[in-house]
């Protein structure tokens, strides 16, 4: 497999909500262990955009191909087999099930034996140590910032190529903030990241790219680099 | 014959004689026993009536009691006339056939065939309860431990009143186990409520009351109806205390058969439910069908049941148990059938659901009815399933009931194992929470719903196959089950075994509780009152999942 060979391409995607037109005609692409940005107000579309990347939601038409696969039209579960990965907005995790259950059924589902459970686990403990401290509570007895950590950590055990992140930081203590941003920091240039994102000063500081949606539709897009701050912010604060 | 003077014994004998049988007459009171030979046994017993008859065995129990004659030999007359093999007339030749040949009763000499041969006397009503009685103990006597004992004890118990009074005292000593024991005496204390003096109808009425019956209940009601019988202040006060203690443990029975008929309709509601809860937990299907794939569990076990009949009919016992894989994989290929053909494809559509699985159960009802006809089967009760155990007063714990609640704890336990420890388990727990994102974790949850719906269909089956040592198997039988295994899982709330586990206890008991009060249809009325109630104040059933969404 070349190096180009796991690129996420999206070409053209529309997505209707009964006559409500969300997305239109959003297009983009990114490179290998890229990371992109994906700002805009609420409402622009971001959750939805990222839904429709993961089959959560159908897209009306165009295309989304990452690798040599077309992604339209399958279900969840063979994305994620691709390498997709994703933190859903408002965390999602497994409330009846333990910490390390939860972690336990993405490695699981996506093909790991009995044995290489308990290293998925550590791995991501070495990440996010409150996990391993937490590991035989109930889900739903962690606090906001655990419950997102266990979210990222379970995306990670499905061993993604490329992880979809959907605003990590929203709601969350600033102390943990740091640590959430340090651990995709460091994921960078191992993995694709893909992560929308209301702090500009943190997106524009780890992202490659950034794409500004805006009423459904990508109105900016570049390198993160030559972003121009103030320009952006008109664009993304309400 | 001419006089031989030589054979005369000499006088001095002839008065031995007389002095020993005056010494013999003056030691033992005059008794009817007194008398007691074989050979007075075998001629009353030949006289054909039934006085004679039944003095004859009264004899024979009280001598073999009094160690005067061999059990052995009284086991094989009335062995003999029980088989009709005692071929005798008032007058005439006295025989016992014996396989081929025919033997004098009282010496089993070898005789020889008269030309034509007497009748066998004839034991009528009367007799014949003083034949069982006598088989009964004289079996005891010969082997007091025997395998048979509690039966043969059983025997003495119904025919109390004829069983000879030192015979039964003869009894009671040589019984080992202690609880055959306590029957015998028993036995003997509904003997001795006719006897003369107060204070041992006292005492036996003491006895009879330590085993509350409502036999013996209605035993002493009669006697205190007799105003001759209770004139004794003490005997009056005694009848009245034991029929007070009679009256509550009868009362402590009656709720005991009442809690445990109602734990084994539970049971079965629970096996029901808990497909349908895993299913409609996981799926939010309402699965109208689930009445006849129960049907269709008890069905695949009739079937196990004749293919043994016809195949092996050496193994027709253990047919319910043979029937297990096949009642559950019966149930599971029907309900993925259904599951792959049309619910798969109306997922978020509860309606249409609903709708289409009770087409399908119309459609299975009357396949049945086609293939199999609309008669209840008959099913043979296996020997380790026939009876039961008498717990207090008339609550008797049958097996086939306890079959039912056994093997419904064991489903419990073999759900908790999968749905805890396997990864099948797992992926339910996640797909039931969150099933967009157990997709999004790599579950198919296609997969799960199809496992899923297998296993919920099969444990159906599973409750078919319990049930029908109990209820009555039919086509229609589904329906009957169907409405309270709902209520079940309503009441227990979604995806949850112990608010299912719970929920079918409380809908169980409930209805078994009021049934014999109101009548079965009130009780489902009563039963669906209480539980609108219920959920007006707690829609999420007993148990709700709590936890930070």
């Amino acid at each position: 497999m070349t190096l180009t060979a796991m690129t996420l391409t999206v070409d053209a995607l529309n997505q209707h909500y009964g006559s409500s037109h969300i997305l239109r005609n959003v297009s983009f692409a990114m490179a290998e262990r890229q990371c992109l940005a994906v700002l805009g107000r609420n409402g622009a579309g971001k959750t939805t955009l990222l839904r429709c990347l993961m089959g959560l939601l159908p897209a009306s038409s165009g295309s989304i191909r990452y690798g040599m696969v077309e992604l339209a039209g399958l279900p969840p579960h063979r994305r994620i087999r691709t390498g997709l990965g994703y933190v859903p907005q408002g965390r999602e995790i497994f409330t009846n099930l333990t910490v390390r259950q939860n972690v336990e059924i993405a490695a699981r589902a996506t093909g790991a034996a009995r044995s290489d459970v308990d290293a998925a686990f550590e791995e991501v403990v070495a990440l996010f140590p409150v996990l391993g401290e937490m590991r035989n509570r109930r889900g739903g007895d962690l606090s906001g910032g655990q419950q997102q950590q266990l979210s990222i950590a379970r995306a990670l055990a499905t061993r993604p190529s490329l992880l979809i992140l959907d605003e990590p930081t929203e709601g969350i203590q600033p102390s943990i903030v740091q640590r959430i941003e340090e651990v995709i920091a460091s994921l960078k240039q191992r993995i694709a990241i893909l992560l929308v994102e209301q702090y500009l000063d943190f997106a524009r500081s780890i992202s490659d790219r950034y794409v500004v949606l805006s009423r459904g539709a990508v109105i900016e897009s570049g390198a993160s680099a030559e972003m121009d701050h103030d320009r952006i912010k008109s664009f993304v604060s309400v | 014959m001419s006089e031989r003077p030589r054979h005369r014994p000499p006088p001095w004998r002839q008065l031995a004689h007389a002095l020993l049988a005056l010494a013999a007459l003056l030691a033992a009171p005059a008794r009817a026993d007194e008398s007691y030979g074989r050979d007075a046994v075998v001629r009353h017993l030949c006289e054909a009536k039934s006085e004679p008859m039944a003095q004859a065995i009264g004899a024979l129990l009280t001598a073999v009691a009094a160690g005067r004659e061999e059990a052995a030999w009284g086991a094989r007359i009335v062995a003999a006339l029980d088989g009709k093999r005692l071929l005798c007339a008032p007058a005439g030749p006295r025989l016992l056939r014996d396989g081929a040949v025919l033997r004098d009763p009282v010496t089993g000499r070898e005789a020889v065939a008269p030309d034509r041969l007497p009748n066998a006397p004839f034991v009528n009503l009367r007799t014949r309860a003083w034949v069982e009685v006598a088989t009964a103990a004289l079996a005891l006597f010969a082997e007091p431990g025997g395998a048979a004992a509690s039966a043969q004890v059983a025997v003495l118990e119904k025919q109390y009143a004829i069983v000879p009074e030192t015979a039964l005292a003869a009894l009671v000593e040589r019984q080992p186990a202690p609880d055959l024991r306590d029957r015998l005496l028993l036995v003997r204390a509904l003997q001795s409520l006719e006897a003369p003096s107060a204070d041992a109808r006292v005492s036996a009425i003491a006895t009879i009351a330590g085993d509350p019956t409502a036999r013996n209940r209605t035993l002493l009601a009669a006697l205190a109806a007799r105003p001759d019988y209770a004139a004794d202040p003490a005997v009056r006060a005694a009848l009245d205390t034991a029929m007070a203690h009679i009256d509550t443990w009868l009362r402590v029975g009656e709720v005991g058969a009442v809690l445990f008929s109602g734990l084994s309709y539970a049971s079965i509601l629970f096996m029901a439910a808990l497909g349908l809860a895993v299913i409609f937990g996981l799926m939010g299907v309402i699965n109208l069908a689930q009445g006849e794939l129960i049907m269709i569990g008890a069905y695949a076990t009739w079937l196990v049941q004749e293919a043994l009949r016809a195949l092996a009919p050496a193994l027709l016992d253990w047919y319910l148990l043979l029937a297990v894989p096949v009642a559950f994989a019966a149930a599971a290929a029907v309900g993925m059938a259904m599951e792959a053909t049309v619910i798969r494809h109306l997922y978020r559509r509860p309606l249409m659901t609903l709708l289409a699985t009770w087409a399908i159960s119309l459609f299975l009802v009357n396949l049945v009815q086609v293939l199999f006809g609309t008669q209840n089967l008959e099913f043979v009760t296996p020997a380790f399933l026939a009876g039961g155990t008498r717990v207090v007063a008339d609550f008797m714990v049958t097996w086939n009931r306890l079959f039912a609640i056994a093997f419904a704890v064991g489903i419990l336990a073999l759900a908790l194992l999968v749905l805890h420890r396997t990864p099948l388990g797992l992926f339910v727990r996640a797909v039931t929470e969150n099933r967009d994102m157990a997709e999004c974790v790599g579950v198919s949850t296609r997969r799960i719903d199809l496992l899923s719906f297998g296993v919920g269909s099969g444990l159906a089956g599973l409750a078919g196959l319990a049930l029908t040592p109990i209820y009555n198997v039919n086509p229609t039988m589904g329906t009957n089950f169907i409405v309270d295994s709902f209520l079940v899982v309503v009441l227990g709330g979604v995806g949850n075994l112990a608010g299912t586990l719970i929920a079918a206890l409380g809908i169980g008991q409930i209805n078994i509780v009021i049934e014999p009060l109101y009548g079965a249809v009130a009780a489902k009325v009563i039963v669906l009152l209480m539980i609108i109630l219920f959920i007006q104040f707690r829609p999420e059933g007993i148990f709700s999942v709590k936890g930070r969404r």
